[in-house]
This record gives structure tokens, C-alpha cells and sequence, in this order.
């Protein structure tokens, strides 16, 4: 469960988040909208304790983020819009060595099922890095939330730039992590995606959250009109 | 707790093993190193071998000197040679510019000849490539080298934002980095280094133990002061780059600045004399051994003691009393003197050690040379030992010679029983425990150094932002 409570961060008189207040229940998939620098990524941060708020609290499974920075970490899994990778190491080393970071001793035959089930395709566990394109990255990086077996997962705009069929792939990768009841908060520009995908939908605007809305209860259509309505 | 440091050095180490360029470097490194080292052994066995033939044959020519008066013998005088340590194999230290052999003769302790460095060219003498040089200058160039990105290379791109949303102690991250820096130093520069010493150590029986471990020691703490410095830089850095340029401006400082800086200023604060305003100082105030004056005085004792008016009827013979007066008479100017300049070099050293303050290579730079016995300090006892021996050998000639009066001049002739009571000369290094207290200083700054950077290494571990 990730929870933010009245959260707040401020770059000097620039008030980047402002007194959020949002909960991502286990099994609920919760996309963040907004333009640029409205502090979706802010957000994000702050749930890993990049960095600290100056108000509020972020909590991972109800652990403050800002006093348990390596603990909360222990459930949480981050996908950027660039899993940025070892280039010299394989797909296979590179997980080995997050998850083991992580406490994880699995054995190689493990290992290639999670990137498997991640979906990156049979031979190119043993390639390097450097010869990935940024969709099998991502997988990579699926993997190792899978195989950290998070019960939360960050993800910042983890579609952005995957062409269409890996953009599905993904969402496809993310529902079955929802029905696991790991509690998903997305940040993205990508309505479309986010209908899809999501369970609830939260519009930000420079640092403040002004709606949130049940994908089951709009249309597309709709979603868009309310969207452009509060960008204005 | 050391799963994740192990998991850390793996990873590194199978990234450097991957990259062709750090192979390349890595592999020059060592060849730098070993050919260093190897000429570094090579050139300290010759001038033993040389030091052992010249002592052989200079106590053989004593030996063999032809029939004639102990003090003709005296101004024949004969050469002792300073031995090499079997650590100088390492770091000649300050011996190449102090000379090697000193003539003790009859009346006067001569300075020291044969300096190494006279015939060096202005490169050499700019940079010497011994096994120590190469370790405190090449030792930080290959740490920065191989850390200046640790940390900063994986923020600029991206990884260290994935490995910090993993949950991982930056404290791992910093000691599994950290030992694969060292693992990679090691292999580059321990097993030349290794190949030094044990030649060195093949070359002579009486090597201190303690002074190879303490020195080994030192290094340590040397080479592992620019292990934290540089993971603490670049664990702070914005990005490789700015890591890579203020590592670099510090080696730089600390290799060449300072070093040169502390030295000028050690000088500036504590002036010595030049050689020759010293040697004529010193000449000035040496009184003559064959003085007419001192005769006389001699003379007038040894008729007053013996109850005699000439010389004739002497039992003794009064000129091996009187050089030897003479010998007695100027051992204080002597002492004097060349205290004062021991002093004076003394005090400069102390300053220089100080300059280690700014950088950590002053420290190393007096450790390794004290330990490997190259220093002033080595060389001073050096100094002292040989003027002991000057005053053995003229002690025991002139006694002889007061032994056998005679009625003239020179009719006196002794031969190769006397020459073979003269003792070999014999030196021993200072015990170590009596340099402890003058290199008290560098060995607490370099100890203070190398906390200062593992604390400042270990502060940013535990702060890391991606």
C-alpha cells in the first residue's frame, strides 16, 4: 500500500508538491496525469526517499518513507522511463545482481523464468545489455520487480517511447501484477494508456492533485474533456 | 551483511574485465610498475655488488700497505662505503644526492663523494622511476582512474537511480567498490612491487622484518587515504567528469605542488649554509695538528711528567701524543659543526613532514625513506659511525706511535700487524625505536589522512541521491 499524507516539497519559493493526499490500495492500479512539472515525478521520488519532503509523510505498507529510506525500499519496485542498465553485463547478470542486491539468492533456471515472464524473448538473457533495445530494457526491469517480489511498484512513465506492441505487452504485465495485489502508482502522459490500464486516475497540476476518478465511470472521451478542462 | 559488498566487487570486477581500454591500462600499469621495479633491483644489486668489492679491496690495500709510519699510514687514510639496505631496493630515498663513499684520513672528517644523482640527467633528477616513486605518484593516478566513476559514472547513467530504489546500504555499495579498486590496484602494482623487495631481501640476511611490515603498512594507509577520497568525491559529484577534474587537480597537488612547495618553504624557514660558506666555517676554526705551538705545550707536559729536558730521553714518543692531542682538540669543532648542519636538516625535515598537512604524499614521501633506511636520518648515523671509525683508526696509531720513541722523525716504520689491529668498519641501521619520535608527525597526519577520507567516504555512502 503507498500512501501519501498532506506531502509537500518546495525548490526554494517553487512549490513542486503541494499537501498530497493519495492512496494506492493493494490490487489498484493509480495513474498520475498532468504536464510537465505538474509533480508527478516528485511524487515518485518522494515514495523512494530520493528525496525528503518538507511536509508530510509518503508510506510504504504504512512505514514512513523519510525515517525508513532502505527499509520501505524492501517492498517497493521502481520502473523509469528508461530502466538504465549494466551495458558490459547480460540481461541475466544484471537481474542476478538487483535481486541479490535485494536480498534474493535465486538460482540461473529462476532467474531466466522471471525474465521470461517478463517477457523478453528466450535467447537474449545471456546477451549484454548494450544490445538491448529500451523495450527489452524494460522487461528487464519487470523482471526485477518481479523477481523482488514487491508488494508496490513506482513506475514513471514507463511507456514513454515503447512501441505499441510493448506498450501492451506491459499493460498486459501490469494487470496480472494487480490481480498479485501489488499496489501500482504510474505516472504518465499517456491518457489512453492509463484508461486502459488503470484503476484510478488522479489529474495533477503544478504540485496539486485536483481530481481523481474511477476509470470504470468515464469513457475515454470523457476523460479527455475533464483533462484539457483542468489544464486550461 | 557481506553478501551485498561481495555481489558489489563482482559486478565491478566483470565490468572492468569487459572493458578493453581498462584492460589496455591495467596492463601498461604493470608493465610500468615491473619494469621499474626489475630496473629498481637490478641497478641496487650492481652498486651493492660494487659498495662490497670497493670496501673489499679498500680494506685489502689497508691491509697491504707497504712498511712505513702510523701517521703516514693515517694520511693514507682509507674510503668506507655506505651499505645499501636491502629496502633501498624500493626507495633509494635521499641517498642518491648524499654520496656514497666518505675518505677518513688523518686530522679532518671529510664529506661524503660519489652522489649518485651527479651523473643523472635533468629527467632523472626531475623524476626518479623507483618502485616508491611509482607507488606514491602512479599508485593515486590508477585509483582515480579506476574510481572516478564509481559513482559518478552510474549517476550519469542512471543505474545508481536503480540501485538505490532496490533498498541497498550505500555503505555496501561503497566497500564492495572500494575492494575491487584495491583488488585492481593490488594485481597492478603488488606483485612488481613484491618482485623488488624479495630481491632486495635475497641480497642481504639482516633485513628488519618490522621495518618491511611497517612499511607495507604505510602504504596501506597511503594508497588506501586515495581509495576513500576518491569514492567520497565521486560519490558527491554531479558527474564523472567534475569527479575526474578535481581528483586529477588533487594528484596533481599532492604529487607535485606541495611536495616541491613544502620543500622550498622548509628551506626558506630553516636556512643551511651553502657547502662551501659550511666547509670554510668549519676549516676556519680547525686548529693545526702539527702546530708548533701545540708542540711545544706537548713537550713541556712530557718533560715535567718524566723529569727530562730533550726529547731523547723521552720513554714515549711525544708526536703520537701530540696528534693525537691535536685528533682530540678538534673533535668539538667537528661535532659542532656538522651537529649544527644535522640539526639544521633535522628541523627542515620536521617542517616538510608538517607540509604532509596539505597533502598526504609529504607523509609517505619521509616514511618510506626512513623505513627503507635512504633517509638524512639513516644517513646521519651513517655520517657518525664513519667519523667513530676516523677516530678508532687514529687512536690506534698514534698510541702505537707514542709506543716507540724515537730520535727522528719517520724512523719509526710499522707494518701489516698494526694495519690488521686497525678494526673492519662495521655499521649497523639505527634501531628503529630511535626515529619512532622524528617521524611521529608524518605517521599521525598520514593515519589522520586516511580517516578523514573513509570518514568523508562513508558520509556520502550513507547520503547518496541518484
Amino acid at each position: 500500500m503507498l500512501e501519501a499524507s498532506k506531502l509537500t516539497k518546495r525548490y526554494n519559493a517553487v512549490i513542486a508538491l503541494d499537501a498530497l493526499d493519495l492512496l494506492v490500495e493493494p490490487g489498484q492500479i493509480y495513474c498520475l496525469l498532468g504536464p510537465n512539472g505538474a509533480g508527478k515525478t516528485t511524487t515518485i521520488n518522494l515514495f523512494l526517499g530520493f528525496i525528503r519532503p518538507d511536509g508530510g509523510t509518503a508510506r510504504v505498507n504504512g512505514q514512513d518513507v523519510a525515517s525508513h529510506s532502505v527499509e520501505t525500499k524492501k517492498d517497493l519496485a521502481y520502473i523509469p522511463e528508461q530502466v538504465n542498465l549494466y551495458r558490459s553485463l547480460t540481461g541475466l547478470e544484471n537481474l542476478e545482481f538487483f535481486t541479490g542486491l535485494a536480498g534474493h539468492d535465486y538460482p540461473r533456471d529462476k532467474l531466466l523464468e522471471f525474465l521470461l515472464a517478463a517477457g523478453l524473448p528466450g535467447g537474449a538473457a545471456d546477451q549484454r545489455v548494450g544490445a538491448y533495445s529500451k523495450g527489452m530494457r524494460q522487461k528487464v526491469g519487470i523482471a526485477i520487480a518481479l523477481a523482488k517480489n514487491a508488494k508496490a511498484l513506482l513506475l514513471d512513465e514507463p511507456t514513454s517511447g515503447l512501441d505499441p506492441l510493448a506498450s501492451y505487452e506491459f499493460s498486459q504485465l501490469l494487470r496480472q501484477l494487480a490481480k498479485e495485489k501489488v499496489a501500482i502508482l504510474m505516472t504518465t502522459h499517456d491518457l489512453f494508456r492509463a484508461k486502459e490500464v488503470g484503476s484510478v486516475i488522479g489529474i495533477m497540476r503544478r504540485g496539486t492533485l485536483v481530481t481523481t476518478m474511477s476509470t470504470e465511470q468515464f469513457s475515454h472521451t470523457d476523460m479527455e474533456k475533464i483533462y484539457l478542462e483542468y489544464m486550461k | 551483511m557481506t553478501r551485498p559488498i561481495w555481489l558489489v566487487l563482482v559486478k565491478e570486477i566483470r565490468q572492468m574485465r569487459r572493458d578493453a581500454r581498462l584492460l589496455a591500462a591495467g596492463f601498461l600499469g604493470f608493465l610500468l610498475v615491473a619494469v621499474a621495479s626489475f630496473v629498481g633491483v637490478q641497478h641496487h644489486q650492481i652498486v651493492t655488488q660494487q659498495k662490497r668489492e670497493a670496501a673489499q679491496t679498500e680494506r685489502s690495500r689497508w691491509l697491504n700497505l707497504s712498511d712505513l709510519g702510523p701517521h703516514g699510514a693515517a694520511h693514507f687514510g682509507i674510503y668506507v662505503f655506505k651499505p645499501e639496505t636491502p629496502l633501498m631496493a624500493f626507495d633509494p630515498g635521499v641517498d642518491q644526492f648524499l654520496g656514497v663513499s666518505v675518505w677518513l684520513e688523518a686530522h679532518k672528517q671529510n664529506k661524503f663523494i660519489y652522489r649518485p644523482m651527479q651523473d643523472a640527467g635533468a629527467v632523472q633528477r626531475f623524476f626518479n622511476m623507483t618502485p616508491a616513486a611509482i607507488i606514491q605518484l602512479l599508485g593515486p593516478l590508477i585509483i582515480i582512474l579506476l574510481g572516478f566513476n564509481a559513482f559518478a559514472g552510474e549517476r550519469d547513467q542512471g543505474t545508481l537511480r536503480q540501485l538505490l530504489s532496490i533498498g541497498v546500504d550505500g555503505r555496501f555499495l561503497l566497500l564492495g567498490k572500494a575492494a575491487a579498486v584495491t583488488g585492481v590496484l593490488f594485481l597492478v602494482l603488488v606483485p612488481a612491487v613484491a618482485m623488488a623487495i624479495a630481491a632486495g631481501i635475497g641480497l642481504s640476511a639482516d633485513v628488519s622484518w618490522l621495518r618491511l611490515t611497517l612499511l607495507v603498512f604505510v602504504y596501506c594507509l597511503y594508497l588506501g587515504t586515495f581509495v576513500g577520497l576518491t569514492l567520497a568525491v565521486t560519490a558527491r559529484a554531479g558527474s564523472a567528469r567534475s569527479a575526474l577534474a578535481f581528483l586529477l587537480a588533487f594528484w596533481v597537488v599532492n604529487g607535485f605542488l606541495v611536495p616541491r612547495s613544502v620543500a622550498e618553504i622548509a628551506d626558506w624557514a630553516i636556512p643551511l649554509p651553502s657547502a662551501t660558506a659550511w666547509q670554510a666555517g668549519m676549516e676556519a676554526e680547525i686548529r693545526d695538528g702539527h702546530a708548533t705551538a701545540l708542540e711545544l705545550q706537548v713537550k713541556r707536559e712530557l718533560f715535567a711528567q718524566y723529569g727530562v729536558d730533550n726529547v731523547d730521553a723521552l720513554p714515549v714518543n711525544w708526536r703520537g701524543i701530540m696528534l693525537q692531542r691535536g685528533e682530540e682538540q678538534n673533535y668539538p669543532v667537528f661535532d659542532a659543526h656538522f651537529g649544527k648542519l644535522f640539526d639544521g636538516v633535522r628541523r627542515q625535515d620536521i617542517v616538510y613532514q608538517w607540509g604532509g598537512l596539505l597533502a598526504p604524499a609529504v607523509t609517505i614521501q619521509s616514511l618510506s625513506m626512513g623505513l627503507a633506511g635512504s633517509d638524512f636520518e639513516h644517513h646521519k648515523g651513517f655520517v657518525r659511525a664513519a667519523e667513530e671509525h676516523r677516530r678508532v683508526i687514529q687512536k690506534t696509531l698514534n698510541e702505537e706511535l707514542t709506543l716507540h720513541p724515537e730520535k727522528e722523525w719517520g724512523e719509526y716504520s710499522a707494518g701489516p700487524e698494526l694495519w690488521a689491529r686497525v678494526p673492519e668498519f662495521q655499521y649497523a641501521l639505527p634501531d628503529l625505536r630511535d626515529l619512532m619520535w622524528h617521524y611521529a608527525p608524518a605517521a599521525l597526519i598520514l593515519l589522520a589522512w586516511c580517516a578523514l577520507a573513509w570518514v568523508l567516504a562513508l558520509r556520502s555512502a550513507t547520503t547518496l541521491r541518484p
